[in-house]
């Protein structure tokens, strides 16, 4: 009887373990040890992916998010100032930028931007590779695929994707900004819009806290590793069949946004539910 | 559990099914001698290509513990994945697909066991993989991808790529199906040529037995998922089982007047 709980547990762990959660945290655990096993700690060939997988998630995907991201300031600045006045509060335009485009918009907006175009990308590229017996032939010559590939996809992605947020926020403050005064000079009626470059951002700089910066660094992050390892997971895990590469692949898009609106979920619990329990008398 | 050092491969009991009371190989044994020249043959289907995954560790038979592998007298299921790697480093493997990463170009192909497991200068890498394509007769290939080459030309891009650590065991499946009789001359040549000069060991998984006629060595036949022990052809057209005598006759590339003479 005295076994019972032990083996509750057991079975509970086992259950975790063989979970979708627990697999890919297994595959986490693996990729994150793997760098310092192996012949070279940095073999070249290893480094020579990480290179291409930063360009390809990154540099390739700057532009568009740098699109997007001038898009997405000038339409929450002006919804700010249109709608803000209403309820008499529009000196918190700069408060606005940084809860809604720092930490909310940005790095949700990079995010779904990279699960689509780098996850879909290495799902398939995998899932092609383990059909073809290309991560077959890796093994017979002695190469930890885990190292070889999913070690750089993910170091790739994780920095890639901290840099596309931090560009997108940028360009997403200054695309505001530029909006803001452009509508300003067309429409001087609306006030909220009539700020100097340098007001604007010492009320930004005036709003952000810390926790606001640690967001803004760790969001992108833990978003771009997970969207790395659930498309690695995905693409690894198809069988022999050609048809099951487009399948994995979609499985992998959908969990990876499900993945990230979780996470971003998780994010609010922790750093903003503490500060308006502080707000409470 | 160790095996004695002289075998550069060896299976003790494998037994093998993709399913749960399907038996495709049962109670295999092999042994593979430094220098050896060994065809696997028999009917389309029978698992010749599986027994050929299951001897390099690409799949694992059924977990009795009796069932073993070695590798240069190690047990690669019991060591840990790190030294598995190692010792795989003295092995190549051709695939029937070639399976070269198509991503890459015929070079970058040769040269990724290179790069990743040796300290070799660019310089030295680049002088390797000359050396392998100029001897696997790919000059004027090497900067393409693979998907635009020949079948010919990309099975020899894989020989090249499983050739450049000068492994002591090579595994090749199928080589020559899939190829015009001019690509397969050209392909039991370049064995020949490795065999003479490299001294690599060959388990290869064939129903042509143009190399054991060709080129010596001996053959085993995978009958009712068994595997028979190794012969040579002359023997095994002696073979008072009249099952391995029609087999060997039905197989392609068996030139009978050649082998009774």
């Amino acid at each position: 009887m005295s076994q019972l709980p032990a083996r509750i547990l057991e079975r509970i762990g086992e259950a975790v373990a063989d979970s979708l959660f627990g697999r890919i945290a297994k595959l986490w655990l693996r990729t994150s040890t793997c760098m310092f096993k192996g012949p070279h700690a940095t073999s070249r060939q290893v480094w020579d992916i990480l290179v291409q997988q930063v360009h390809f998630t990154g540099v390739e995907a700057a532009p568009i998010a740098m699109g997007l991201a001038l898009l997405l300031g000038g339409v929450t600045i002006v919804e700010a100032a249109t709608v803000m006045p209403r309820f008499g509060s529009g000196d918190y335009l700069g408060a606005v930028m940084v809860l809604v485009v720092l930490r909310e918009l940005s790095p949700l907006f990079v995010a779904f931007l990279i699960a689509g175009r780098s996850g879909s990308a290495l799902a398939s590229f995998l899932g092609t590779m383990k059909v073809g017996q290309e991560i077959d032939a890796l093994e017979t010559m002695g190469i930890d695929p885990v190292r070889f590939l999913v070690f750089p996809a993910l170091l790739g992605c994780t920095i890639a994707t901290l840099c596309l947020s931090l560009l997108f926020s940028t360009v997403a403050i200054l695309g505001g900004y530029l909006v803001a005064a452009l509508l300003a000079s067309v429409f001087p009626q609306f006030l909220a819009l009539q700020l100097p470059f340098f007001v604007f951002l010492e009320k930004m700089a005036s709003a952000l806290t810390a926790a606001d910066l640690a967001i803004l660094v760790l969001k992108p992050m833990v978003f771009g590793a997970l969207v790395a390892l659930i498309a690695c997971y995905h693409g690894l895990s198809l069988g022999i069949s050609p048809h099951e590469v487009p399948q994995g692949t979609r499985r992998a898009v959908v969990q990876c946004l499900v993945a990230i609106v979780v996470i971003d979920g998780i994010f609010a619990a922790l750093f903003v539910v503490p500060q308006l329990a502080s707000m409470v008398p | 559990m160790t095996a004695p050092q002289e075998w550069l491969c060896e299976a003790r009991g494998l037994s093998f099914g993709w399913k749960a009371g399907d038996i495709l190989l049962e109670d295999i044994n092999l042994t593979v001698a430094p220098g050896a020249f060994l065809i696997i043959t028999g009917e389309s289907g029978r698992g010749k290509s599986t027994l050929l995954r299951l001897l390099a560790g690409l799949e694992r038979p059924w977990g009795d513990p009796l069932e073993k592998v070695f590798f240069f007298g190690e047990d690669i299921w019991e060591v840990r994945p790190e030294r598995l790697r190692q010792l795989r480093r003295q092995t190549g493997f051709v695939f029937q697909n070639s399976a070269l990463l198509s991503n890459m170009t015929i070079t970058q192909n040769i040269a990724v066991p290179l790069r990743y497991h040796t300290t070799l200068s660019d310089r030295e890498i680049a002088d390797r993989c000359r050396f392998w394509i100029d001897r696997l007769l790919l000059t004027g290939h090497e900067d393409k991808r693979p998907a635009l080459l020949s079948l010919g030309m990309q099975r020899r891009a894989a020989v090249a790529r499983a050739m450049a650590m000068e492994p002591r065991l090579l595994f090749m499946d199928e080589p020559l199906s899939g190829l015009d009789a001019r690509n397969v001359e050209t392909m039991l040549s370049l064995i020949a040529n490795l065999r003479a000069l490299q001294d690599v060991a060959i388990v290869m998984v064939s129903h042509d037995l143009q190399p054991a006629n060709l080129l010596g060595g001996l053959v085993s036949l995978l009958l009712d998922h068994h595997l028979r022990p190794p012969r040579t052809l002359t023997d095994l057209l002696r073979s008072e089982d009249p099952r391995e005598r029609d087999l060997i006759r039905s197989q392609a590339g068996f030139k009978e007047s050649r082998n009774e003479s």
